[in-house]
């Protein structure tokens, strides 16, 4: 082994933190480096001192002030416990003037009452409309698997309020009891009357919802393919 | 690691508002959320200011927290965030950090003049380094978070962790050198370099793993 490939790893050789063969290379380097077993000498002094640095402890008046600070808090916000792709959760793009709908999706995956389908007002083609799918679970339920499905004068937009090909999202996660709001923004491509589906599912239960969406315009402005 | 039964029981008592719940949630890891702001910060009370700010945003996020997550892990992560917050917004307004670490020197210690200023020269040292390099060095060689947590904290994978950490010692090396005048004195410092020489004395015995 020569000096430029022991000199990255000497710290690892100090943690003792290499496989096997590679730290009996570098050992065996250091024993006939003279430059190698300073370097790892300073390095072993270096750590020594971090290690003997004071852990202050936290002042006794913190706890004290974030007993204050605590008090003049609300009860904690119960927010969604799961990863839904953050290019989805852009209501800043609803700024370009877009028209803001919002349906409300309960879900109550023991029941067994058929799917509804809410409509929601008509937006211009080529504008984005923020939606928000409320789930609700009456108890916490682990597990979950939503998904979200755009009709195909629909498209999901991007974090820069662009229309891109991605017609369903599937993720995931958890419902927390009381109602879990995923705001959704997207785009009508073409006029007519588009859906999206929500659905959620737990084990073999799955509950679907229809959200429509109105979409107005005339032909000339439809964006091929979905994008522009 | 999962947080533990207790854990999450005092998670979802303080998610509807149980405060007490909160604080005893967090009251035994205060002490290591506070070494960590001040490690990363190098003010005492800037550090106290953070982690109180940290820890009202943990509370309010509690409804997000996972409960197959570790607290200690994502709460590390929160106070981190809020650290570099504040930095940007230290740096905004111009402002130099004030060296207040001696002030918490271990009892055992104190009267060690020597061994005060050797640890004045590191702090000087470490708080020369940029935030990047600081993070793994502190929270590995002084705060003793496992490579996984800081991992997990500064959201790199593994190989950066190390890469860092190596950079960071080697780094830090160079700088003690740079330092060697105020080491003179009271510690031998071989030609080109601090500490002892010798020759790599780290055990000849071949790691396991």
């Amino acid at each position: 082994m020569k000096c430029q490939q022991a000199e990255p790893i000497l710290g690892r050789f100090l943690d003792r933190d290499l496989p096997a063969g590679r730290f009996a290379a570098v050992g065996e380097h250091v024993r006939t480096c003279e430059r190698c077993a300073a370097r790892v000498d300073e390095l072993q002094w270096v750590v020594a001192q971090l290690k003997a640095q004071p852990h202050p402890k936290a002042p006794s008046e913190l706890a004290a002030r974030l007993h204050l600070r605590l008090a003049a808090e609300p009860v904690p916000a119960r927010k969604p416990v799961f990863d839904i792709p953050r290019s989805l959760l852009n209501w800043p793009s609803l700024g370009l003037g877009a028209a803001v709908a919002a349906a409300l999706m309960f879900v109550v995956l023991r029941s067994s009452q058929p799917s509804v389908g809410i409509q929601v007002a008509a937006v211009p083609v080529d504008r984005n409309v923020g939606v928000q799918i409320a789930f609700g679970v009456d108890r916490d339920v682990k597990d979950v698997t939503f998904d979200i499905k755009l009709s195909d004068g629909l498209r999901f937009v991007d974090a820069k309020g662009q229309p891109v090909n991605t017609q369903e999202v599937s993720w995931k996660g958890e419902l927390m009891r009381g109602k879990t709001v995923v705001p959704v923004t997207v785009r009508g491509i073409r006029p007519g009357k588009w859906d999206i589906l929500a659905i959620v599912r737990k084990n073999q239960m799955a509950r679907a919802t229809q959200i429509i969406v109105p979409v107005q315009g005339d032909t000339s402005s439809v964006l091929p393919g979905g994008e522009g | 690691m999962a947080s533990s039964p207790e854990q999450l029981e005092l998670i979802r008592r303080a998610r509807n508002g149980d405060k007490a719940a909160f604080e005893t949630l967090v009251a035994p890891i205060l002490d290591r959320l506070f070494g960590l702001a001040v490690q990363l910060m190098r003010n005492h009370d800037d550090a106290a200011d953070v982690v109180q700010e940290a820890l009202v945003k943990v509370y309010r996020s509690l409804g997000s927290f996972r409960g197959d997550a570790d607290f200690f892990i994502w709460v590390s992560r929160i106070v981190r965030n809020t650290v570099l917050d504040e930095l940007k917004r230290a740096v905004r307004r111009h402002e130099e950090p004030t060296e207040t670490l001696p002030e918490s020197l271990d009892r055992s210690l104190e009267g060690k003049a020597e061994q005060e200023e050797l640890q004045h020269i590191v702090q000087d040292c470490i708080g020369q380094l940029s935030v990047k390099l600081r993070e793994p060095l502190v929270m590995y060689d002084i705060e003793g978070y496992a490579y996984e947590e800081i991992s997990r904290i500064l959201e790199l994978n593994l190989g950066t962790v190390k890469s860092r950490l190596n950079r960071a010692r080697e780094a830090l090396r160079q700088k003690l050198i740079g330092q060697r005048h105020r080491l003179a004195g009271w510690i031998e410092i071989p030609d080109g370099g601090v500490g002892r020489s010798g020759g790599g004395k780290v055990s000849n015995e071949v790691p396991t793993s």
